[in-house]
């Protein structure tokens, strides 16, 4: 075909047919997913699959050039198969407007991939392609952008480090009581604005007592029984919602009787400046001697760029309530138990944010922000911008030609860093997975299992002991599935109820960690899929793939750890869960201890 | 008058609504189209539309307003529309600059379609910058798209006075530096930029250029950042001067071991097309030896050791003249624009002044 014809010249006649034939996953159709999925259907990909359970917005525009103004609302993956499909009529793109959570999205699935790309842009997704492809077995790229900086890198299971071998930064969260009483400085007012009153008052209020009483201890307990009694009068209040002076209602209290409750406990504010209340009244009188002025010097400055005037934030305060109440009252008209949930991108929603964490700062004395300001920090909004996608999604595809020719050596991680200039694209060496990783350096097996039939003791006598371990033998393992014990030897009330009732179902994953002494054994991850019949008639389960096999890597990090001089360590002694470090003469490894030489990063062996 | 187009947005039915932050229009000499914005010659006073604000929210959270309104007057010239200029031209129309021309006068082929995104098999035969052109302007109605047909190699001098930065993409060296001179004349930033398959480079001239340098720094105890900014001025050479440079003497061995040997094997090309009128065509016995001849005597010349550029590296480089790959054009595509849009906005190092590309490595 004469468009590809260098392409073929280029990439040579083998790797381009691999290229041909290749099955492609990406997960995510959004700034790095416009640039990928034009890159792959250029690039000769012949057999796409996309999946993406967002809409487009405006604000996507800027850079997810597949989607034009007429697309917005409308499913990102749909619209993106049918502009690209515009740049080769051929090619075969499967698109799914879906979670890739999903449970049709299983093991089996993702196995018949040869390649599965990432542009996605959250962690918690992030995770879980990850897994999938470990226990899959198939090769990942994984990449992501921020401003002006990108990264690429690939993932193998048993080659390099997975996803979860680093860990990742976690968001920061605050205390309680530092957003309810005694905030500081604008985030918490923010935060307390769009996670307590926004929810308290349009949203499902979370359970703010149990948040309340994990922070108790012997100095605050006045002040935790004050927040409880203004948390349950604001839920009385709420009732009130939609009469005519529901807003003033909500001001008074939060604004007022709030602060002067808090004033009451002295010693809060003997080191902190102390809170002043605002007046209702007085906010109207000053709002009707300025609406005689003029307002039109801030007339060329868009109104969410600049800071709100008291009276600004006061009237858009009570104009914004109206506005959620009226919208909330409405939907519950046709459902009940209708609730609001923010969105950054609402107007009204981030009008009522901002006006009042503006005011709550002003009480306190703290910086007040812009809408501008204040969404990016409560919308968690990350600036993106269309060059630094297009670098990522070219580097993602230009790895993707080392995998399939099998070059994994060959792969490195890359980033765009303009701020290190001259190199503003440097690449660095994969790094090896991490002998601690709890998540790649499990065994990985399929486990085929008739859910309905099969129970848990069938599965612990089976799959984990074995036929010929005695029938009486407590199994000394813990089961886990999705952040939850279904077995331990002091939790056995499970043993009886089949899978389907512990809902563990198709797609689950089911970590067993032995409690055994003996430290070889690491912990296996049996991928759940359902079957409804077997060969033998006597088990409802198949094993795919080697329980009893460890990745390469598990002995090589042994190898690492072993002591330079004559006498033997324990290798597991690092590793051990139970038993604490014993360090006599021996040599200690820590996985921190990494130096970057001209080769890349290397472990530095510390020699006692 | 033919060609003219004021800026305009289609707000449906087929009905134009003027915009109305561009204050004139004025028709130059040559009957082109220049968007003058004013007493808003002053930044600071330049509105922007809730539709904009909305539209461009998550870059000018990035590079802020001023930058963004900077972009915004500035007016592009691209030419040759091949893989590298599509993307160039995605990349600065999505980030909302005034206007763009593009100009290419070759037509539509086959083998086109294979990293050229704005073109479709119906449009072979058609010329590339006026089938490109729609295309373009409908990743941002707001951005006035100009096509011209012509070959650029015929235009005066003049013709270049009205674009405030131009980029040559698959240009000869003899082209290159004349446009060059002419971009220094007339205080015009210059780039030029072509992708040779795995490889590809950007050389640019910005004559003087200003810009600012923000550095984040952390405040201990709060959670915001506090950003220090720095003013810096640097001075270009011309594209002619760049080729002559003989005196690599002051680079240690060291250093020269790092330095990718793509940066002589792209001279050497040069020197080629410079002699030849054409670039190597790998099949051609006597242009290869061309090639490996021009390498030693240009090696010599600047004492560099000829086994930092190896025949096989420069016979490689040489066989992928014509291809274009989608990920390298993507890749030195976005390097570009990026640079070219912190140029305009005045913000960050540009490159300074010539950027290789090795995508094998």
């Amino acid at each position: 075909m004469p468009r590809f014809s260098h392409y073929e010249a280029a990439l040579g006649s083998q790797l381009f047919e691999k290229v041909k034939n290749c099955r492609v996953l990406m997960v995510g159709a959004g700034g790095i997913g416009c640039e990928l999925l034009k890159n792959l259907v250029m690039s000769g990909f012949n057999q796409i699959e996309l999946v993406d359970l967002d809409t487009i917005d405006l604000s996507n525009l800027n850079r997810q050039f597949l989607f034009q103004k007429q697309h917005i609302k409308k499913s990102k993956a749909q619209v993106a198969r049918e502009s690209a499909l515009k740049f080769n009529p051929n090619a075969n793109i499967v698109a799914h407007h879906a979670n890739i959570k999903d449970p049709q999205f299983s093991i089996e699935w993702f196995k018949s991939f040869d390649i599965v790309m990432n542009a996605l842009d959250n962690l918690d997704a992030r995770r879980h392609v990850n897994t999938m492809c470990l226990v899959a077995n198939i090769p990942l790229i994984e990449s992501g952008s921020e401003g002006y900086l990108g990264q690429v890198t690939i993932i193998k299971k048993g080659e390099t480090e997975c996803y979860e071998c680093q860990p990742k930064p976690t968001r920061k969260t605050y205390p309680v009581c530092t957003i309810r009483s005694t905030p500081s400085s604008p985030i918490h007012c923010i935060v307390w604005a769009k996670s307590y009153l926004f929810n308290q008052l349009f949203g499902i209020p979370e359970e703010e007592d149990e948040e309340l009483d994990k922070e108790l201890n012997d100095e605050n307990a006045d002040e935790i029984a004050n927040l409880k009694a203004e948390t349950l009068a604001l839920k009385r209040i709420r009732e009130a919602m939609g009469s005519q002076d529901y807003p003033k209602i909500v001001f008074q209290k939060i604004f007022n009787d709030d602060i002067n409750r808090l004033l009451i406990m002295e010693d809060m504010w003997k080191t902190r400046k102390q809170p002043v209340p605002l007046v209702y009244e007085e906010l109207e009188k000053l709002k009707d001697t300025e609406s005689q002025m003029d307002q039109t010097t801030n007339s060329n400055t868009l109104r969410d760029q600049r800071l709100w005037s008291l009276t600004e934030n006061f009237s858009i305060f009570l104009e914004s309530i109206k506005r959620l109440s009226t919208q909330l009252l409405a939907e519950k008209m046709t459902n009940p138990d209708a609730s609001l949930t923010f969105d950054k991108d609402d107007i009204d929603a981030m009008d009522f944010i901002t006006a009042t964490s503006n005011l709550r700062a002003r009480i306190f004395g703290i910086e007040e922000k812009t809408k501008f300001q204040v969404k990016a920090m409560a919308g968690n909004i990350i600036p993106a911008i269309a060059t630094t996608n297009a670098i990522v999604a070219g580097m993602i595809v230009m790895q993707a030609f080392k995998v399939l020719n099998g070059d994994l050596n060959e792969c490195k991680t890359v980033y765009c860093s303009p701020d290190r200039r001259p190199k503003s694209i440097l690449s660095e060496l994969l790094n090896k997975p991490n002998p601690d990783c709890s998540v790649c350096q499990s065994v990985h097996v399929t486990l085929n299992v008739n859910v309905k039939k099969a129970t848990l003791r069938d599965f612990l006598k089976e799959v984990i002991q074995g036929h010929d371990e005695d029938e009486e033998d407590v199994c000394e393992v813990s089961v886990e599935e999705g952040g939850r014990i279904i077995y331990d030897v002091e939790y056995d009330d499970n043993l009886d109820v089949t899978f389907e009732k512990l809902n563990i179902t198709d797609g689950k994953m089911v970590k067993v960690t032995p409690e055994s002494e003996d430290d070889e054994k690491y912990p296996t991850v049996f991928a759940i899929s359902h079957r409804e019949t077997f060969e033998s008639p006597n088990t409802w389960f198949h094993i795919d793939g080697d329980i009893t096999s460890r990745s390469r890597t598990q002995v090589n990090s042994n190898a690492h750890k072993r002591k330079l001089d004559d006498s033997e360590i324990d290798p597991q002694e690092e590793s051990s869960r139970k038993r604490p470090a014993v360090i006599e003469n021996e040599v200690i490894v820590q996985d921190d201890d990494l130096i970057m030489t001209e080769d890349g990063p290397q472990r530095l062996i510390v020699i006692d | 008058m033919p060609g003219l187009k004021k800026p305009s947005k289609e707000i449906g039915n087929g009905r134009r609504e003027i915009l109305d932050h561009i204050d004139k229009v004025r028709i130059d000499n040559k009957g082109r189209l220049e968007a003058v914005l004013g007493q808003y010659n002053n930044i600071d006073t330049l509105k922007f539309s809730l539709d904009e604000a909305a539209l461009y929210d998550r870059q000018i959270r990035l590079w802020g307003l001023e930058a963004q309104q900077r972009m915004r007057i500035s007016s592009i010239l691209i030419s040759g529309m091949r893989g590298l200029s599509n993307e160039i031209c995605k990349n600065l129309v999505l980030a909302g600059i005034g206007s763009i021309t593009i100009i290419d006068h070759n037509v539509v082929t086959e083998e086109d379609l294979g990293a050229q995104f704005f073109v479709t098999e119906a449009d072979i035969g058609k010329n590339k910058a006026i089938v490109s052109a729609d295309r373009i302007r409908q990743l941002n109605p707001r951005v006035v798209v100009t096509a011209d047909n012509n070959d650029i190699r015929t235009k005066s001098d003049d013709f270049f006075k009205p674009f405030d930065l131009v980029c040559l993409t698959d240009c000869d060296p003899y082209t290159m530096i004349r446009i060059n001179e002419i971009c220094r004349v007339f205080d015009k930033k210059f780039y030029a930029a072509c992708t040779y398959g795995f490889y590809g480079y950007i050389f640019c001239d910005l004559k003087q250029h200003e810009y600012i340098v923000e550095r984040k720094v952390a405040i201990p105890h709060k959670d915001e950042h506090e950003i220090t900014k720095l003013k810096k001025n640097d001075e270009y050479v011309s594209f002619q001067c760049a080729l002559s440079k003989a005196d690599w003497t002051e680079i240690s061995d060291r250093k020269l071991k790092k330095i990718s040997p793509l940066l002589w094997a792209i001279q050497i090309l040069w020197k080629f097309q410079q002699e030849m009128g054409r670039l190597p065509v790998i099949n051609d016995n006597s242009d290869v030896e061309k090639l490996l001849s021009l390498r030693n005597s240009y090696l010599q010349t600047i004492h560099i050791n000829n086994l930092l550029v190896t025949d096989e590296f420069l016979i490689t480089l040489a066989s992928f003249t014509f291809a274009e790959l989608s990920p390298i054009c993507a890749i030195l595509g976005g390097v570009l624009a990026q640079d070219i849009l912190n140029v305009l906005s005045k913000k960050g190092a540009p490159i300074n002044n010539l950027f290789v590309f090795d995508g094998i490595q």
